[in-house]
Formats: structure tokens, sequence, C-alpha cells
């Protein structure tokens, strides 16, 4: 027995003739498609132009005036004028020596103090632990991604970010830093046998942690491998962490939309074993020392 | 007619519903712009910006340059030559405490030996009245300050702690233990050395009160190469 209505259906088709005949209507109504064209961008590109080229066009990349850096008193105020393609190859072999010439005195400087210190090299793609001036472990970096402004910044402001050792100021990860286990000393040798004790087996949880550096520099380093099963929660819990330092919410994105300290990232992936000895050698807090050469 | 009217009449609602979908639409794509607009700030950097030489030629002079240059590379090799004058110039050797091996280099900074060594375990040890051990081996630059043939070991007041017995007095006989750290030990200070162990099935892990054990073998080159004074750099 059928349970269809026919007046149901009735009104179905009549729905169906309206949506066409809308539809068909829309079809032929140019200046209707142009309205919905211009009015489905206008948000979007008031969006782009207010929070995203007008604050980039204004923003200063490399935080820190632009010092002169080079050491050199201004000759002439006279209007600026372009070098040659000579002069630029010289003037661009000038800027790499400079660069080159902060990360040794740097070293030098940290040599001279009694802490471990990290050296990053873009140029050579490796990360190195150095005590005293001496490399204690240089590792390989497998892949990095870098934040444009080191790319655009103006040399001499850049120069100016990289001539002193950055300190950390925060750190995030998925791993301790000190692997600690606190036990209670026995009453008799009984109750010590059967204190707790660590696994005898080496670390194996996925190594991924964030580094805050002093001048907005934040060091992301991840490793290569990918993470267990067992793993996930703890990268779920850290991203959450890592999200809530990082993300702003988006009444704030519309009130301010490049806030002036917005860090300057560096994401770098290393083997799980390179990533954790690191993140362990590296001192706490302002006693952690970073050099970057670029 | 009228029936014509009637079947016309949602289209009057045409231009609204066309106006209301529009906006919907555009203000969605904007939060969603909104919600990624770092990585969109990220991506126009390069419209924007361009490193501009032209202050820096300005200031350096153009007939200063070569100079300059020049000037800049002594600089470098300065630095250099300082640099080159902290590392060691006799043999050393670096211990990973994460990973627990070590690399054993000659004067020349070349690899003579790396194996497996187990380093302080961080183990917080707690006992009463305030007192607490933490076993762990320190980091940064260390000398040896005495090397020791058939060492024996002066258990210390937490080694008897830990094993729930009764602290000795500081020179009882109960204290001296032979054997237990191999044929050689290489005294850091503080109480910390680098020796053999009865343990050898636990290198490669954290184990140890602070000190740094090794294998046989490698101990013994250890003990031959390095000599009082030598480098031991460990992080």
């Amino acid at each position: 027995m059928s349970t269809e209505n026919p007046k149901n259906n009735k009104m179905d088709n009549k729905d169906q003739i309206w949506i066409l005949r809308f539809f068909f209507w829309f079809a032929k109504n140019k200046k209707m498609q142009i309205l919905l064209l211009l009015l489905i961008f206008v948000f979007p590109i008031l969006v782009l132009i207010n929070n995203v080229f007008i604050p980039v066009a204004n923003f200063d990349l490399i935080p820190g005036q632009s010092e002169n850096t080079l050491g050199i008193e201004d000759s002439t105020k006279n209007e600026l004028k372009k070098p040659t393609k000579e002069q630029l190859i010289l003037l661009k072999e000038i800027f790499e020596k400079k660069k080159n010439l902060a990360f040794q005195q740097n070293r030098l400087l940290l040599s001279r103090q009694d802490s471990i210190y990290l050296l990053v090299n873009i140029p050579d793609s490796s990360v190195t632990i150095e005590i005293k001036g001496l490399a204690a472990r240089t590792c390989k970096i497998q892949s990095f991604e870098m934040s444009k402004r080191l790319h655009y910044g103006q040399h001499e402001a850049l120069l100016n970010w990289l001539s002193e050792p950055f300190s950390l100021e925060n750190e995030l990860s998925t791993i301790p830093k000190t692997p600690t286990l606190v036990v209670e000393a026995p009453k008799d040798t009984a109750e010590a046998a059967k204190l707790p004790r660590k696994p005898l087996e080496p670390e194996k949880t996925f190594v991924q942690y964030t580094l805050w550096f002093s001048r907005n520099l934040v060091i992301e380093v991840e490793q290569t491998e990918l993470p267990a099963e067992s793993d996930f929660e703890l990268i779920r819990r850290y991203k959450h962490q890592h999200d809530s330092l990082f993300k702003r919410s988006l009444i704030k994105k519309i009130a301010e939309p490049m806030h002036p300290d917005q860090p300057i990232q560096i994401k770098i992936k290393l083997n799980e074993a390179d990533a954790r000895a690191i993140y362990r050698a590296m001192p706490h807090s302002n006693y952690a020392k970073f050099i970057l050469k670029l | 007619m009228k029936e014509i009217l009637i079947e016309l009449k949602p289209l009057a609602y045409g231009k609204l519903t066309v106006v209301l979908f529009a906006l919907a639409i555009s203000f969605l794509w904007g939060v969603i712009l909104i919600g990624r607009q770092e990585r969109l700030q990220e991506k126009a950097i390069g419209l924007f910006h361009k490193s501009d030489v032209r202050f820096s030629f300005q200031r350096i002079g153009p007939d200063a340059l070569a100079d300059y240059n020049s000037k800049l590379e002594k600089s470098i090799e300065t630095t250099a030559v300082q640099l080159k004058k902290l590392l060691p110039t006799a043999p050393y050797i670096v211990v990973n405490t994460t990973g627990n091996d070590f690399k054993l280099y000659n004067n020349r900074h070349e690899i003579i030996r790396e194996g497996l060594v187990s380093t302080g375990s961080f183990t917080i040890l707690k006992a009463g009245n305030n007192k607490a051990w933490m076993f762990k081996t320190p980091r940064g630059q260390l000398k040896v300050l005495g090397k020791t043939k058939d060492p024996v070991w002066k258990r210390p007041d937490w080694a008897f702690i830990e094993e729930g017995l009764k602290v000795p007095s500081y020179n009882h006989p109960s204290r001296y233990e032979y054997g237990t750290l191999g044929d050689y030990s290489l005294n850091l200070g503080d109480g910390y050395l680098i020796h053999g162990t009865l343990y050898q099935r636990f290198l490669g892990l954290p184990v140890t009160h602070g000190c740094i054990r090794m294998g046989d073998d490698d101990l013994e080159l250890v003990f031959k190469t390095l000599q009082i004074g030598s480098r031991v750099f460990i992080y």
C-alpha cells in the first residue's frame, strides 16, 4: 500500500520549478551576477588590504633600529647612488663577510664564558653544540624553513640583529629537560630492593620543542622520524600549548593585524638523537646562548 | 494571470537572496583569511620589502669598498686564529650524556675511539634532614686532575643511604670497595671519575651516580691517551 501524499508531491514539484526559474532568471541577469561577484570579493579584499598588505608594508622586518653596523660614518648626505654591478658584487661579499665576522666574534665571546652554547649555521645546514670553542657535536639539518623576514630584511638591520648572541627566554618541549626520578631514602635493605628505578632502555619519546630567544627569534625543532602511536597524545598536548602561546584570537588579529613582537621563526628538522642531545645540552633559561649564521 | 503572479512571487526575493548569499560567502571567506593572516603576511613580505644596499653603499663610500673588504678579511683571520687557540692541543674526550656515548680524539682532532658509556641517571635521592643528592654528570669543560691504576672506591654516604644501610664512620673499612671501579680511573674533580664497571650491560644507559663508566678496552685506551690536564668535554 502506498503512503505517498499526492498533495505533497505537487508542492515539491512547485518548489523545484521555482528554484529552476530562479536559476534561469539569475543566468540571464548579468547585473546580478556582477553584483554577486563584487559582494563575494568585497570583504576578503578589505581583509587583505587592511590585515595583510598595509601592515606588512609598514612593518619593520627585523626588530631594532637599523644602525650603522658597518662602523663607518655617513660620508655624504647626498641622494643615494646606485652601485654598479661590480660594486654590488663586492657589497654582497662585504655583507657575507660581516655576517661571518659577527658569527666568529660571538663564538669567541661565548667561548670565554663557562657555558655550553648552540650554533645554527644555515649556509652549512648544521647545528653545533659548542663548549669553549670546541664543536662537541655537529648535527646535519635535514630540512628547514625560515621566515622571509630574514631574507628581505635590510642588510644593516640584519647585521645589527645578528651582532650579539641570543639568550633563551622560554621553552616548550615534548621531552623533559632533565629526566629526573625522585626516590625517598629506604629505611632498610628490604625497602631498598623495592625502590622505583628508571627503565633500563633508551628514551624513545617523540622530540619536538620550541625555543624562544631574545630579539623575537623562535627556533622550532622537530625530529624527522615519524612518531609512534603512543606519542600522539603527547604531541597533541604540545601543539595545544604551542597554539595557546602563539595563536591570537580573531578579534586581536583584527584590532592589531601585525603584532610588533611577531616572532621570527626558523623551523628545523633533525634526526631524533641529534634533536634530543641538543635540547638536553642547552643550559636552562638565560644561561643558554645561541648564535645564528645566515 | 493571477496564477502566473503567484508563481513569480519568489523571484521578487531573488535579489535579496543573491545579496545575502554573496555576503555570507564573503564573510566566511574573510574570516578564513583573518585566521590565516600570519601566513599571508609572511607570503606578502616579498611584495613590499627588498633589501636595499644603497644605504650601506653610501656609508662605506664607493671608493672605499675594496679597502673595507680587505679590512674585514683581516678581522676574520684574526678571530679565526683566536678561536683556533682555544682548541685543545693534546688528546681529549667528548662525552654525550644524552646518548651515553663518547669520542676520543688525538691532538690532530681525529677520532681514535668511540663507544658507549654510562652517565648520571638524574635520580634524586631524598634522605631525611633536608639532605638530597642528584645523580647527574656535570656538563661543560672539565680536566683530568689525576689518574689511578687499580682504583679503590671509597663509598660516600649516599651509597649506604640508597641501600637502606646505616652510614658508617668516615674511615670505616666497609667504605672501601675493591674492583668496583675497574682497572683504571681518571679523576675529574668534585668526586666525579671516569672509571670501569662491573655492569657492562648497562653501557649506553644513564645509570650512574654522576661518574662516567666505560667498558674495559675503551677505558684502557682513554687512560693511556689522556694525561693529567687533558680536557674532558661533557654535554
